[in-house]
């Protein structure tokens, strides 16, 4: 702006007259700039990704959950019944054992399946086959209690086994049970499949229906369960070994083995 | 516009990283011990609460075949690192960062506690440690979020 600017105010009022008319100018265009669009800022695209990133894992997860398993895809056991163990209902081992060994066990507990299927195959070899040891199951069927199922998936499984044991299968029962767990309340052990569990293991279905139909291995199943609690009995597995309570089971085999060969020293 | 710095407003007296990078060490401690305690294939302790054994082998404890939790070691890492880099650096997107991985988190820590409670039946309260650490992260960094000066604040009115 130069002094010979025709247009150029006159005096210092009219010059500071066109500043404040030219500063409410340029806050006017301001005002009337459209404002960045919200979804645009940076908040709002971590927000969008984050969710989108969190819909994907959660769809992920939902359409790879476990299915709840069917009569169709039964596992075998991995171990068998020696031959020529004796076996007396849910007993095994002979009665002159020095070392009885109470398994309070529940079908559904995952600790319970892991004594099963790790330790349990060379306790029997070991101990059982040799004379040393007597296992004798009980109800500890605590699990399915909690269950929104309409059936009790503790109960029923170890009312089957009861059957089985009827039929002198009590053994072979427990270990097909153990070897088609699939978690805790998610109906691995819904009746049909139950029956086909027990068909597997080699019982009689007929007698096997109707012996739970009858409800008495149930209200039995029940029964010894709360004998156990009022015994002391609250986690499963608890072994009580010679009237020595263990509550739960050592991983290692070692450390079972010397559990039990100290408990047939002391009984010598 | 993200890797502008705008100096952290404090909170509770302290610059606000620290407080995520606390919380993000307790994820990363509960986590941690998960993770040692299911990948050498015991279950996780709970005292006189009971439901971490039922949770720890259940097979919604796997993603990919791997512990839960080692996923939660993973993301609090990543969280402490950008806690950290944001408290040396106030650099803006550090903080939205640290937002919206812990958003994700929530997301799968809604999904697993849903679980817990309506489909295993049983809480591990080491997992609802982690995942109320975590919630708390990501209302504290949306929190500090909207007290936050944004990058452009400070900037005057563009002339035209």
């Amino acid at each position: 702006m130069s002094r010979s600017d025709p247009a150029a105010p006159a005096t210092r009022q009219d010059r500071r007259k066109l500043e404040l008319e030219q500063r409410r100018e340029q806050r006017r265009v301001a005002r009337e700039r459209p404002a960045p669009s919200p979804l645009r800022s940076p908040m709002a695209m971590f927000t969008g990704a984050a969710l989108l990133v969190g819909v994907l894992i959660v769809a992920f997860m939902w359409f790879t959950r476990p299915a709840a398993p069917t009569v169709n895809d039964l596992a075998p056991p991995a171990d068998e019944i020696p031959a020529g163990v004796v076996i007396d209902g849910r007993t095994m081992g002979s009665a002159a054992a020095k070392v009885t060994v109470e398994i309070w066990s529940d079908f559904q507990c995952p600790a319970c399946r892991a004594f099963a299927t790790d330790l349990e195959p060379r306790t029997i070899t070991d101990y059982v086959v040799t004379g040393k040891v007597r296992l004798v199951y009980r109800d500890a069927a605590f699990q399915g209690q909690k269950s929104s199922s309409p059936y009790d998936e503790s109960v029923e499984p170890a009312a089957a086994a009861r059957c089985a044991a009827d039929q002198g299968l009590f053994w072979q029962m427990h270990n097909w049970l153990f070897a088609n767990w699939n978690g805790e309340n998610e109906g691995a052990f819904a009746a049909p499949r139950l029956s086909a569990i027990a068909t597997a293991a080699g019982l009689d279905l007929a007698t096997y229906d109707s012996c739970m139909a009858a409800g008495d291995k149930q209200t039995a199943v029940t029964n010894e369960t709360n004998q156990g609690v009022a015994a002391g009995i609250s986690s499963t597995p608890t072994l009580i070994i010679n009237g020595q309570a263990l509550v739960g089971a050592p991983r290692a085999y070692a450390d079972w083995a010397s559990i039990l060969d100290q408990a047939y020293a002391a009984a010598n | 516009m993200i890797t502008r710095r705008v100096a952290a407003r404090p909170l509770l007296g302290v610059h606000p990283a620290i407080i995520l990078a606390v919380l993000d060490v307790i994820g990363l401690l509960v986590a941690g011990y998960l993770s040692v305690v299911e990948l050498s294939g015991g279950v996780p302790t709970c005292g006189i609460i009971s439901g971490c054994e039922e949770v720890a082998k259940s097979q919604y404890n796997n993603f990919l075949g791997i512990p839960v939790a080692v996923f939660g070691v993973l993301l609090s890492v990543v969280l402490l690192s950008l806690a950290l880099a944001w408290w040396k650096t106030d650099i803006y997107g550090l903080l939205l960062g640290h937002y919206a991985l812990s958003l994700v988190g929530v997301f799968f820590d809604g999904w697993f506690l849903y679980v817990q409670v309506f489909v295993i039946e049983a809480v591990c309260i080491w997992c609802v440690t982690y995942e109320v650490s975590l919630l708390l992260r990501f209302l504290i960094a949306l929190v500090v979020y909207l007290r936050q000066p944004r990058p452009g604040d400070a900037d005057p009115p563009a002339a035209d």
